[in-house]
């Protein structure tokens, strides 16, 4: 799956206080959370990742995945997020890697970041 | 048809990043910001913004993301209170800032006086579709003496 190509439908900027909350949505139509939380690397301002809450959808308590931001589609209506897509069945969920707390420091090393941008097939592009 | 550019776009980034490992995020690095952490947007929302004379400039109250790259393109700034002005907002180009770590909160330093900030382009209510127009994004750039960067530009070296 390219994840990248046509990823959303309309030239807008997303205003991060508007993308946390947000739901997400697989390819099946199920629900499978929503967004926690974006995490942007400073000196490159580029997103990361999206904290995604899956506990509901997983069955389990608070259960949160790092999902690369490029993994996802978006759809907007109006200039507004109307929901993301992520190609994750609940097989794919389950083994995905997970977050604990808010320990973000480790996801900026490529030792921690890389595996997971490999987990949802999506290109590694950092030169640390 | 702006999709179709939009697209088109993204290819041609792609096509940079698959030839030249990083050039395209390497282009836009801030070599004034040492940050080795990621950090949580809505950490950043609320964070105050100091002068190079340490001065109080006011804080963020948004970061505006480019959805199809994931770049952080704005920071909206609220700046009110240090021009003695009503609460007024201005959009900045995210590499005008220095962002160091200050154990586990982020020190955001802007280098703008009054002079600066009164003159500075500014936002009305949330209508950010406008900022993402390059016609209307490049003069804040430009204004902030960021250099621009478009992943379109990257066809004609």
């Amino acid at each position: 799956m390219n994840a990248t190509a046509q990823r959303t439908e309309a030239a807008i900027l997303l205003a991060a206080s508007e993308v946390k909350g947000a739901r997400v949505i697989n390819f099946q139509n199920e629900n499978i959370g929503d967004v926690d939380e974006l995490l942007i690397e400073p000196d490159t301002g580029q997103v990361r990742f999206a904290v995604l809450s899956v506990g509901g959808f997983l069955g389990l308590g608070s259960t949160k995945v790092a999902v690369p931001w490029l993994a996802f589609q978006i759809v907007s209506e109006r200039g507004k997020i109307k929901y993301m897509m992520l190609d994750a069945t609940r097989e794919r969920l389950e083994k995905a890697p997970r977050v604990e707390g808010k320990n973000y420091e480790r996801l900026y090393l490529a030792n921690a970041a890389e595996p997971i941008f490999v987990y949802w097939d999506v290109e590694w592009t950092a030169e640390r | 048809m702006k999709t179709i550019l939009k697209t088109i776009a993204v290819s041609l980034l792609l096509i940079v990043v698959g030839a030249g490992g990083s050039v395209a995020w390497a282009k836009s690095k801030n070599p004034a910001t040492n940050y080795s952490s990621l950090v949580g947007a809505s950490e950043i929302k609320g964070t105050h913004v100091k002068n190079l004379q340490n001065q109080d400039l006011g804080q963020i109250d948004e970061v505006l993301i480019d959805p199809d790259t994931g770049q952080v393109r704005f920071v909206i700034l609220e700046v009110g209170g240090f021009l003695g002005l009503g609460a007024t907002r201005i959009a900045v180009p995210l590499s005008a800032f220095q962002i160091t770590q200050e154990g586990n909160t982020s020190k955001w330093v802007l280098d703008a006086d009054k002079e600066k900030l009164k003159n500075a382009p500014k936002v009305e209510g949330k209508n950010y579709q406008r900022l993402y127009i390059r016609a209307e994004a490049e003069p804040i750039f430009v204004y902030w003496r960021i250099k621009w960067v478009e992943p379109e530009s990257s066809s004609n070296p």
